[in-house]
């Protein structure tokens, strides 16, 4: 499984219950590309947001994305260095 | 009259007969051959083949060796040395007769030129030739193409005859001897006619047969009210009219129960004394010696015996079975006793059934009880998990283990086999395959000319003559010294000879002419038939009109039922009953309390035939509708409300029924007879206004596709489909998303069809809280991406098709329907039908203006083109690919855009596009999509393996193969896979062509393209897909 990170650049003053109403819309997509959802950084401005997702590959994240019409700049798959471990 | 010149003369009308100079020729058993000679003869046209065996053999294993076997008992029947009439070649078949060579061809033709023109004495001539009802006996009740042909036929000869009847009785009005006899017939043929019955009150009157004259009115007022109806206007001034010329104090009788009082004296006193009830065996001493020898040797070498007993009917076969029965308990056997019903073919288990409820109360204990529950609900409930077929089949061998641990055997007495359903028949082959070694009797009775016809039980005979444990023997009718025993026993003082000679030695008419002969100096009737008609019309009018209910019912009854039926108050009822039974003509049965038996099944198929057409409808119609109003939660009354409603004319009722019977089978694991059950509501609701149609169809296909996959699984999807979009236009969006998904099953084989409540579930999930349209573009969203994952296809093509249906009714689909059903029939091969559904797809995204649906469309095209060998067409959508892909913002658009148009350059081997390739993958990877990626990696493998470059094949292929297993993407890795299994053997590198073969033949799911690859690949290894993996 791939780190998947998703670069969100959202309208100003975003809600985050909005997004997560639309994200929820597509978990059953989600879940049949095997996507599961690691953890979400919301800036305090609300105009930024960066999610990581552990799936098959980044381009499952893409197609759900794609799907749900959430905002992304862009998506890629990361290395994971957790020094604290 | 014309007919009997020809020296060929095939009658129908009445029952089928042939006769040839003058002499009747003696017919095939086989009832179906009977049938198909009959159909041949009044259609008069060609046939093909397959039609016919359609028609009388849809479920047989060889239905065109049955039909050759059937052609060829016909054939000496209507052909002679100087004159074939049977014209049969490869594809086709004709029966060739003369216009004078078939009696209802014959009287139609003279009736064409209008009943006016034809003389009195033509019209006698014609009246005469109506001996009965067409094809009287002669019901094929499991083949509905058949009967409903049948019943046509059968409608228009009646009608026919009526109106022949009507005229003679116009024309002799004059002459009342003369029309008397005429007017008879007509009420007989056509009972509800009232002013058929007013005339012949008329003409009774006017010869001074008052008391007939009233017995008529009664009768016809008892027949209405029995039918609901009220005497209209014409009867009851012909009853005025009547005793207005005679005693005038004499009123109508009133309807209702006031006037059928209770017979003082069941019979004239014309009438025989009754016989003894039980029936009495003579001779025979071979037969008992050899089936008391079949409970000898399974308890003395604790094994299985089969015997089956064959012979015409009436010879004598259930009487020596019940005497075996009786025999067995005596020597502590558990005994399961069952008989098969004509008319219970779509019963599955009926003769099962009937055996474990006929046990003593609690022979059935504890461990047993539920796994029974199948057979018998009345038992209490089972677990879900445990209803299997196997689970069944299993539980009764069981049971049966369990009654042979006694001393004494085992026995299991099934009479009548030829017709019992295919459920019995297999459960009772596997019974006694799992009861080899097990104290266990299996005694059959079966008519042997009509086993033929009965292809399952031929299937399990063959079966156990194959293993060599069936013993057989065939049952002879009784000597001149046996009939002349019989007759002394029966006490009756008959002349013996006289009868042997009319009987040729069969008990049961032998019997009948003893009782008909009794104290009477008349000339004996010819047949059974005559003989039980005799015996009817001299029954009391009450008592003859219960024993005419108690046929509609069947060969076995309930007289609960029964009492809801007659006019009769319960005491009159029984005293009935018990007169029907000591004139044997009814038998209680010992097992049950509330059920009567007919004598036997010739006698009830006598009684039952007699019975006018119309008034046989009617009769069904109220079974049906007493039946319908009863609880019956678990469907075990929907067969007999289908029978009874269809024979009725209640079409909805039929068809509604069936659905329910359908079911019922189908949780019982009975899969003939559910498809059978559906087949016949199909053709019922056929009729329906709509939406009552489009309900009943749905529902009915969906029980047909859960019993039989189709042969030709897409037409009879497409029609579905239709079904399901008019359903959807008439409103009815439940049955809709029911035909969708049925038509996912059909299309897939997974799943199952009755699964639409989970679909629909997941659709909603999928697309909850949006508006109507949004919704459906969220479930085909969700469809489409199934089918992308190879995940349930079979859902993906419901939701899909279910969103298409539904967005072309507000106007366009969205995009991702069309580019779903693409990537469905990409899938399943349709590689024409995919490309045409991308091309809207791409129409779609460009009128919405929406370039990643475009570049999308165009990625599929270039992929459908790669399937079809198009390369030139394939280079063209990637050059737009490439363009499009260049102006889309960051993701994996671009890189797969290059790589396609390299991969597709690269195939039609233009210049050195081997780099850009390169750099396209590399991208690919880059993006981290795997799926892509491995697509681009194979089909460069495909290309490179064509061209012996195996080195670089192999590294494309495993890496291809590795993505595919990290993305539980099951095509790609097969298509991996068979370019890894050719250059393996190419290589000649054995191990990993085993490995390869050997993962390859555990693929299932995998796109059909694909599969076709692998199949080529493992049979260029010498192997096949459905290879076993010993074989690897």
């Amino acid at each position: 499984m791939s780190r998947v990170i998703v670069e969100r650049k959202l309208a100003e003053q975003a809600d985050f219950d909005e997004l997560q109403a639309q994200e929820d819309a597509v978990a059953w997509c989600l879940e049949q590309y095997r996507i599961k959802f690691v953890r979400s950084y919301f800036s305090k401005d609300r105009s930024r947001m960066i999610c990581e997702y552990d799936a098959p590959d980044a381009e499952a994240v893409r197609t759900v994305q794609q799907t749900s019409g959430l905002p992304y700049e862009r998506i890629w798959t990361a290395r994971v260095f957790d020094w604290s471990k | 009259m014309a007919v009997t010149h020809a020296s060929l003369q095939v009658q129908v009308l009445g029952p089928l007969s042939v006769v040839r100079d003058g002499e009747t020729i003696q017919l095939p058993q086989s009832k179906k051959t009977r049938g198909l000679l009959a159909y041949l003869a009044i259609t008069g046209r060609t046939h093909r083949r397959d039609r016919l065996c359609s028609l009388l053999w849809d479920v047989a294993d060889d239905p065109r060796g049955a039909l050759r076997w059937s052609l060829s008992k016909i054939r000496p029947l209507v052909d002679s040395d100087d004159k074939r009439c049977l014209i049969a070649d490869r594809e086709s078949v004709r029966l060739q007769l003369d216009d004078t060579d078939l009696d209802w061809r014959w009287a139609r033709r003279a009736l064409a030129s209008g009943l006016e023109s034809i003389s009195n004495e033509r019209l006698e001539q014609l009246a005469n030739v109506f001996r009965g009802e067409l094809l009287e006996g002669l019901d094929l009740i499991d083949f509905d193409e058949f009967t409903a042909w049948c019943a046509a036929e059968r409608e228009h000869a009646r009608t026919s005859h009526a109106k022949i009847l009507e005229t003679l009785v116009t024309r002799h009005h004059r002459e009342p001897d003369r029309a008397l006899h005429y007017a008879r017939d007509y009420v007989r043929i056509d009972p509800l006619n009232q002013d058929a019955r007013a005339e012949l009150i008329r003409l009774l009157v006017s010869v001074g047969r008052r008391n007939e004259a009233r017995a008529q009115y009664e009768s016809a007022t008892r027949l209405l009210e029995e039918l609901g109806a009220e005497p209209l206007g014409a009867l009851v001034s012909a009853w005025r009219e009547a005793t207005a010329h005679g005693d005038r104090t004499e009123s109508a009788p009133k309807m209702g129960r006031a006037i059928t009082s209770s017979p003082k004296s069941a019979f004239p006193t014309r009438h025989a004394p009754a016989l003894p009830r039980q029936d009495v065996l003579v001779g025979r001493a071979d037969e008992r010696m050899r089936l008391a020898s079949v409970l000898d040797h399974a308890q003395a070498e604790s094994r299985l015996m089969v015997f089956l007993l064959k012979g015409e009917s009436g010879v004598g076969k259930t009487t020596l079975l019940s005497t075996l029965s009786r025999e067995a308990r005596q020597r502590g056997s558990a005994v399961l006793e069952g008989t098969a019903y004509e008319a219970e073919g779509g019963r599955p288990y009926g003769p099962w059934i009937d055996a474990l409820r006929r046990l003593p109360a609690g022979a059935i204990s504890d461990p047993h009880r539920s796994a029974l529950t199948t057979l018998l609900p009345e038992l209490g409930s089972s677990d879900e998990k445990e209803r299997s077929r196997d689970h069944l089949f299993g539980a009764v061998v069981d049971f049966v283990a369990f009654l042979s641990a006694r001393e004494a055997p085992a026995v299991l007495v099934f009479d009548d086999i030829h017709w019992c359903d295919d459920a019995t028949a297999e459960l009772l082959h596997y019974v006694a395959r799992m009861s080899r070694d097990r104290k266990v009797a299996i005694v059959l009775g079966a008519r042997d000319g009509e086993l033929v016809d009965n292809e399952s039980a031929m299937r399990m005979l063959r079966s156990l003559r194959r293993d060599g444990v069936i013993d057989e023997h065939l049952l002879l009718p009784l000597t001149q010294q046996e009939v002349s025993d019989l007759i002394d026993r029966l006490g009756t003082g008959a002349n013996a000879a006289q009868i042997f000679v009319q009987s040729g030695g069969n008990p049961l008419l032998a019997r009948e002419l003893a009782q008909a002969t009794q104290g009477l100096n008349e000339t004996l009737p010819a047949s059974l038939k005559d003989l039980v008609t005799d015996r009817l019309a001299r029954l009391p009018q009450e008592t003859g009109d219960v024993l005419r209910w108690a046929a509609i019912l069947g060969p076995s009854f309930d007289v609960g039922l029964l009492d809801e039926l007659t006019s009769l108050e319960f005491d009159p009822l029984m005293n009935a009953l018990s007169s029907l039974e000591r004139h044997a003509l009814l038998d209680s049965d010992p097992g049950s309390k509330s059920t009567y038996d007919f004598h036997h099944a010739l006698v009830h198929r006598v009684v039952y035939s007699e019975i006018s057409e119309p008034r046989r409808k009617l009769m069904h119609l109220r079974v049906a509708k007493l039946l319908e109003a009863r609880e019956d939660s678990d469907g075990q009354l929907a067969m007999e409300i289908a029978h009874h409603a269809c024979v009725g004319g209640d079409e909805a009722l039929a068809a509604s029924a069936c659905v329910v019977a359908g079911n019922r089978c189908l949780r019982m694991f009975a899969n003939a007879e559910a498809f059978a059950h559906a087949r016949r509501g199909l053709r019922y609701a056929e009729s329906l206004p709509d939406p009552k149609r489009l309900k009943l169809k749905i529902e009915l296909e969906q029980v047909s596709a859960a019993a039989k996959i189709p042969d030709d699984v897409e037409k009879q999807a497409r029609r579905i489909e239709e079904l399901a979009e008019a359903a959807l236009e008439s409103g009815c969006a439940e049955h809709a998303r029911i035909g969708f998904t049925v038509v996912s099953y059909l299309r897939w084989n997974i799943g199952e069809p009755g699964d639409a409540h989970r679909l629909s579930l997941r659709a909603e999930f999928a697309s909850r809280g949006a508006g109507d349209r949004h919704r459906m573009v969220g479930m085909a969203e969700a469809a489409r991406c199934l089918v992308l994952l190879e995940r349930d296809v079979a859902q993906a093509e419901a939701l899909l098709l279910e969103a298409r249906a539904l967005t072309e009714r507000s106007g366009e689909s969205p995009w991702a329907v069309f580019d779903g059903l693409g990537l469905l029939r990409l899938h399943g091969g349709q590689l024409d039908e995919a490309k045409a559904l991308f091309e809207k797809a791409l129409v779609t995204a460009k009128r919405t203006g929406d370039r990643l649906h475009e570049f999308m469309a165009l990625e599929h095209l270039v992929k459908v083109s790669i399937l079809r060998g198009n390369a030139d067409e394939a280079c063209a959508y990637a050059l737009t690919l490439a363009t499009i892909g260049e102006k889309l913002r960051e993701g994996s658009e671009r890189p797969l855009a290059r790589a396609m148009l390299a991969l597709c350059r690269y195939r039609k081997g233009e210049g050195d596009y081997r780099s850009a390739l390169e750099d396209g993958l590399q991208q690919l990877r880059e993006v981290d999509a795997k799926q892509r990626l491995s697509f681009v990696l194979v089909e460069a493998a495909i290309i490179e393996c064509e061209r012996q470059e195996l080195t670089s094949a192999k590294t494309r292929a495993e890496e291809a193969l590795d993505l595919a297993l990290a993305l539980q993407h099951p095509s790609i890795a097969a298509l991996a896979r068979s370019v890894l299994l050719r250059i393996a053997r190419e290589t000649g590198d054995r191990d990993t062509q085993r490995q390869h073969a050997q993962a390859l033949v555990n693929f299932d799911s995998v796109a059909i393209p694909v599969r076709l690859l692998a199949q080529k690949e493992l049979l260029a290894s010498g192997l096949s897909i459905e290879a076993k993996e010993a074989e690897l």
